[in-house]
């Protein structure tokens, strides 16, 4: 069943036939970043939902899928950021439970090496790395300069590759 | 190439996300300190995925939306309300304490009122009066600022 959503203005909003389609295309790759970030999967689950209403709701003129995509990893590291300046005590995922390599103790040893860097610098990392943003997206997402999105994602890559390379 | 970026990263990035790199990539990485680390960070979370567990349907995604949309919409038709009830408080809350405090004034307004002299003249009424009239004055142009913001 298809249906738009007028704003107070009548204008037209979201289609939900187009939000299911962007839905499916977003929600894995959103929760896994919430979930890294975060470390727990309850708030994985609050952000995921939080960020796609917080999305509909925002009444945003008509953008390609690549823009939208953008603008909703926007809104869940605006709330990651809020809970971290909230100082909510994250917990350590339980690594073993979630491996998908051959060896399970090293992965939980050298996964415990990315859980171990700070929140901004896994979030650097992923934004990067997992989802293909580029410096400049990734300045646009977190309120950061392009020049300290280069200098952090550089110093966060060196100790990851570090620890990686001590593990395996 | 500058001392933090290395213009092959966006490649090198990329080429894992899509599965394969090339030689000619790895051939540069192997001389780049900073595509090394590139190499070697995406090789692991490209290789650490976690499986997404059932997440809700995008239905119920959908009318959570709506539900806030109208949420928000009701905030913000109740919001300029508020703001006009929170400052007809404080205006009546500053006259109530002006009279408490100044305890002569109160008595002398109560004497007049029980005389029925209050039109009579006397800087003391018309410095109630005046009081007053700016409470009300201000809360009437406090809330018309409000109503227009909202507009």
């Amino acid at each position: 069943m298809s249906g738009s959503i007028a704003d107070s203005t009548g204008r037209p909003s979201v289609n939900q036939d187009a939000f299911r389609v962007f839905y499916s295309r977003t929600k894995g790759s959103l929760w896994a970043y919430l979930l890294r970030i975060s470390r727990r999967p309850d708030v994985a689950d609050d952000l995921l939902q939080e960020s796609y209403c917080r999305f509909l709701a925002a009444n945003l003129p008509e953008m390609d899928a690549a823009a939208s995509r953008s603008y909703l990893f926007r809104i869940a590291t605006n709330l990651l950021h809020d809970r971290w300046r909230r100082k909510e005590a994250p917990d350590l995922v339980d690594s073993t439970n979630q491996s998908c390599q051959d060896d399970p103790e090293m992965r939980t040893d050298v996964r415990r090496a990315f859980d171990q860097l700070k929140p901004r610098e896994r979030q650097l990392l992923w934004l990067a790395h997992v989802e293909g943003f580029d410096h400049k997206e990734i300045a646009h997402l977190t309120g950061l300069k392009v020049a300290s999105v280069r200098v952090l994602l550089f110093r966060a890559r060196g100790e990851l590759a570090a620890a990686l390379r001590e593990r395996w | 190439m500058n001392q933090f970026y290395c213009e092959k990263e966006k490649e090198i990035i990329q080429a894992f996300r899509c599965g394969t790199l090339s030689t000619e990539l790895e051939r540069h990485a192997s001389s780049c300190a900073i595509c090394a680390d590139t190499v070697a960070v995406s090789k692991f979370l490209q290789s650490d995925r976690v499986a997404a567990p059932m997440l809700p349907d995008s239905d119920f995604i959908w009318w959570m939306g709506q539900l806030a949309i109208k949420q928000m919409a009701v905030e913000r038709a109740t919001r300029s309300i508020a703001l006009v009830k929170k400052t007809s408080y404080i205006a009546i809350s500053t006259a109530a304490l002006w009279l408490i405090l100044t305890p002569g004034h109160l008595r002398s307004i109560a004497s007049a009122l029980s005389k029925y002299e209050m039109w009579s003249g006397g800087g003391l009424r018309e410095s109630a009066l005046l009081m007053a009239v700016g409470a009300l004055f201000f809360t009437l142009l406090a809330s018309l600022y409000f109503a227009r913001s909202e507009e």
